[in-house]
């Protein structure tokens, strides 16, 4: 709309062209129909989120939205228009992550607690029984002309007397008396199907019923039917209780642990699975008091602080090192130069770690044997505690080196040439123009890349992982951790390690725990960035 | 403008309409979607092809890895996202079991065709879960130019490590996979050790860890002198035990059918042997045994046609041997569960199996999850020089301390 009121204001002193008109509506109607478009497919996403009871999520496509068509229908909103496919999509992937993993920490989401609710209800009335006093039978599945379907029940009352009949649905169940073991091919109409006819049939009949009024009759599986086949569990949403109707007991929700539990029964007396529900602090509460897990923690997280930091000095100091040396005009061809040694960067990074972790093998590593012939030392790169924590900054030099080489390259030629110039007709020497110069005119610029890396590494999963599993472990730990286990590591092992299923709720715990230490150094960090850009412009 | 506004918003609403209107009536073919691990995916769709062919439905083949089909089964199958089959292990029966994710199988009908084995390790308070196509344990894989005659127990074991070294015919006689509990527990169970006790109903009682017993630090102590005494070093993982082997430097180990071309080519003469035993306790080490079968989804709505694809389809010669052939020009990686599937072309697969008789399955309850990396530590520990009985212990601890743990979370 407002496009079209710009171009109606056209230079020409408003007298608009038949052409540039056209092409207003054209523009126009692209822009409607785009939005319609999203519209319509965010009706479809939301009501399929409503349906699967995912409410945070419909909300959100609401928001979002409205939101899109806001902007684009009130023209005052007109700037923000060029952000919102960016906002739109912050909201969705950052903010309503962020949002989920917080609710989350609050529950008990995990194994057994996997459904909601409603979704637990569902499933569990979904059992069927077989009462005692229910005749089960074999089946065989018939069809007549009209398509309507019939079944052949042949089984054994509970004298051992043969019972046979026949279950037509909306019908009356007719006994048959038949001394044929097999099942016939025709039977009043109804012609005996084939086992592919049999199985085309069978989704259509997951839940069908035969018979009429009290005497029915049920698939139960491919083995039985049952006359009658009845639901066993029966919600009642008054009690807020399951009613076990072959028991006639009752299983009562309880909506503090999230199962159903037998009345009068012990907790273990329970249908399965349970629920979700809301458990308030208990997840920080059990990272706070499991003492199990807190002797480990101070190691781990020093290590954790000791890794980042020693990564990023490592890379950093390495990676200026080879731009100075390549910024040296001496240096022939430094382009080639510099793009080779950028290629360990652009190889993925789980190979470059698995490469390295073959080279570093204890007893056919490249590496471990050279320097074995060398000098009679077998390095026990994996299975000795210092050995292992060089071994993996040595490997995150090798792969970080490279990006800071490139960064630091490009910043050098930002540093004025005249500060040089100037420090040389003083009488500076080339190392104290490195220190007074350089390094901080670099440090402006690199600093925050700096701490991004940091922030990078404390979270360096892959590396820790692929390299050495977090190996060598720590001797007489209340809880399982070796020596260069990250925090990162240490607590995905501990919430979702080696198959022993998840506890989504205790991981986002330890996730939002995570996160907050994160913040804090990163925050911390940025102080120290802005003193580094005083000094910058003191320079 | 007032115009293009009312023609836009017409359109916006035909649209509508129209997408809403459509989007629910597409799809619903009969057809059942099966999540299968990648290396079973293109067996599964030969399958598949088979199944529609005799049977007019088609399957539909989603390929998940196997970590994964058990996690993303209980979190989509509840929003109906979920496939109708499942291809699962053994071990992930309890997670599955204990999120309802499961319909539980009669089998009694076509029981007789399959291994018992195969059938009982897949069998989890009282019921059955999946129908198994395959199933496998480790064995011991022996050099017969080096050792002549299969040891009985591992203190010949011993003996023959130390004669091979000191005589200077080969570095190492055996050595333990590294830091692995799944390779070592055939040797503790040969001292008497296990996992978890068995209560008298054939349950297991997880607090009776038998790491932490008699026969258990006895294992422990065995291998803990392998490695004290320079019989074996730390670090040797699958490739550098294999390696060792083909230089005829290591006489024996021990793995699954899963590297049996790797030992093929490894070009030394050789032979698939049961687990040794130990003086005084066991006859012959008990490895585990895991199996692979298919399982159908309790959320699914095709339950019953599921139920003709596990019950009539799969209990066929025909579909059993699609799931187990081997590609061509290599060996079988795994035992066929169906009695029916061929084995005698395969050169080593009947030594897994006899090394299997004393096996047990791997203990599917969720408590074995708090076992894995107590255990591996421990395992490492012990490779690395520490004490065995400490480090056993310790792994008791960290063991019991999470099972608690568990169990307080879960009861209030």
């Amino acid at each position: 709309m407002s496009t079209n009121t710009r171009l109606a204001r056209s230079p020409d002193g408003g007298r608009a062209t038949p052409s540039l008109e056209n092409a207003g509506i054209w523009a126009v109607l692209l822009k409607y129909l785009g939005l319609a478009a999203l519209n319509a497919m965010a009706l479809i996403i939301i009501y399929a989120f409503l349906d699967d009871d995912n409410l945070g999520l419909a909300i959100v496509i609401i928001v979002i939205t409205v939101f899109a068509n806001v902007v684009t229908f009130v023209p005052r909103l007109y700037p923000i228009r060029w952000m919102a496919p960016g906002l739109m999509l912050v909201i969705l992937f950052v903010v309503y992550p962020v949002l989920y993993t917080i609710v989350t920490a609050f529950s008990n989401y995990g194994d057994s607690h996997i459904l909601t609710k409603s979704q637990a209800i569902e499933l569990i009335e979904r059992r069927q029984f077989v009462p005692d006093t229910a005749q089960s039978y074999s089946w065989d599945l018939y069809q007549n002309e009209a398509g309507d379907y019939g079944l052949w029940l042949d089984g054994d009352d509970s004298d051992g007397n043969r019972v046979v009949a026949f279950a037509i649905m909306g019908e009356p169940i007719q006994e048959v008396e038949t001394d044929n073991e097999e099942p016939p091919e025709l039977y009043e109409g109804f012609r005996l199907l084939t086992v592919g006819e049999q199985a085309q049939a069978m989704v259509q009949l997951q839940n069908a019923i035969f018979g009429t009024g009290e005497d029915t009759a049920a698939i139960a599986n491919r083995r039985q039917a049952a006359r009658p086949l009845v639901q066993q569990y029966v919600f009642d949403e008054e009690r807020n209780a399951f009613l076990d109707q072959e028991t006639g007991s009752y299983y009562l929700a309880n909506d503090k642990t999230g199962f159903f539990v037998l009345e009068g029964g012990t907790s273990s007396d329970r249908l399965i699975p349970g629920y979700r529900v809301g458990v308030g602090l208990s997840n920080f509460q059990r990272l706070y008091e499991d003492r199990t897990l807190l002797t480990p923690l101070i190691d781990v997280f020093l290590w954790t602080i000791v890794f980042a930091i020693l990564s990023v000095i490592t890379t950093f100091g390495f990676g200026l090192f080879m731009a100075l040396v390549l910024d040296h005009p001496f240096i022939p061809f430094p382009k080639i130069w510099r793009s080779i040694i950028f290629i360990p960067y652009a190889i993925p990074g789980v190979i470059s770690i698995l490469v390295w972790r073959a080279l570093l093998n204890q007893n056919l590593g490249l590496i471990t044997n050279t320097l074995f012939e060398l000098t009679g030392y077998r390095i026990p790169w994996f299975t000795d505690p210092w050995h292992a924590k060089s071994a993996i900054i040595l490997v995150n030099l090798w792969l970080g080196y490279p990006y800071m080489m490139l960064v630091c390259s490009g910043a050098l030629k930002a540093i004025p040439s005249e500060l040089y110039e100037a420090a040389s007709v003083d009488g500076a020497e080339a190392w104290q123009s490195f220190w007074r110069i350089t390094l901080p005119m670099l440090l402006v610029s690199v600093g925050p890349l700096l701490i991004a890396s940091f922030t990078y590494n404390f979270n360096n999963y892959l590396l820790i992982e692929v390299l050495a599993e977090g190996n060598p472990p720590i001797p007489g730990t209340s809880t399982p951790a070796g020596y260069t286990d990250i925090l990162i590591s240490y607590t995905y092992n501990l919430a979702f390690g080696s198959n022993q299923g998840a506890d989504y709720g205790y991981a986002a715990a330890i996730t939002i725990v995570i996160f907050t230490i994160v913040a804090l150094i990163t925050l911390f960090n940025y102080r120290y960035v802005a003193r580094w850009e005083r000094v910058g412009e003191s320079v | 403008m007032k115009r293009n506004r009312f023609l836009v918003i017409t359109i916006l609403f035909a649209m509508l309409t129209l997408i809403v209107g459509i989007a629910p009536s597409m799809a619903q073919e009969e057809s059942l979607l099966v999540w299968a691990p990648p290396e079973n995916s293109a067996a599964v769709t030969e399958l598949g092809a088979l199944f529609e062919e005799e049977y007019g439905i088609t399957i539909e083949v989603q390929e998940v890895p196997f970590d994964q089909i058990a996690d993303d089964l209980v979190n989509f199958g509840p929003v109906g996202e979920g496939p109708d089959i499942i291809i699962t292990e053994n071990s992930r029966l309890g997670q599955l079991v204990a999120n309802g994710a499961l319909l539980p199988l009669d089998l009694s009908d076509i029981s007789d065709l399959f291994n018992p084995s195969a059938l009982n390790i897949f069998t989890y308070q009282g019921e059955t879960w999946a129908l198994p196509f395959a199933w496998e344990n480790v064995a011991l894989i022996r050099n017969t130019d080096l050792v002549p005659e299969a040891p009985a127990t591992w203190q010949e074991v011993r003996a023959i490590s130390e004669e091979l070294q000191s005589s200077g015919t080969a570095q190492y006689g055996f050595v333990p996979l590294f830091g692995d509990p799944y390779h070592q527990f055939p040797i503790i169970t040969a001292f008497g050790g296990y996992i978890f006790g068995v209560t008298e109903d054939g349950s297991y009682d997880v607090n009776d860890i038998g790491l932490g017993s008699e026969g258990g630090l006895a294992g422990a102590e065995f291998i803990s002198g392998l490695y004290q005494d320079g019989l074996a070093d730390p670090d040797m993982d699958n490739d550098v035990v294999l390696e060792l082997f083909a230089q005829g430097e290591l006489a024996m180990f021990i793995t699954g059918p899963w590297f049996s071309q790797r030992v093929i080519d490894a070009g030394v003469p050789y032979s698939v042997d049961p687990i040794p035993g130990a003086d005084g306790a066991l006859e012959n080490g008990r490895p585990f045994s895991g199996g692979f079968g298919f399982a159908i989804s309790a959320f699914s709505d095709k339950a019953l046609l599921a139920e003709i694809f596990i019950y009539d389809f799969l209990s066929t010669q025909e579909a059993q041997e699609v799931m187990i052939t081997a590609e061509e020009g290599t060996v079988l990686t795994r035992f066929p569960a169906f009695n029916g599937v061929d084995i005698s072309e395969d050169p080593n697969i009947q030594g897994f199996i006899d090394a299997g008789a004393s096996a047990m399955p791997m203990p599917q309850i969720p408590e074995m999850g708090s076992v894995w990396a107590a255990w591996g530590n421990a395992t490492r520990l012990i490779g690395q020089g520490e004490d065995p009985t400490e480090s056993y212990s310790n792994a008791v601890v960290q063991i019991e301390q999470a099972i608690t743990d568990a169990q307080a979370e879960d009861s209030e």
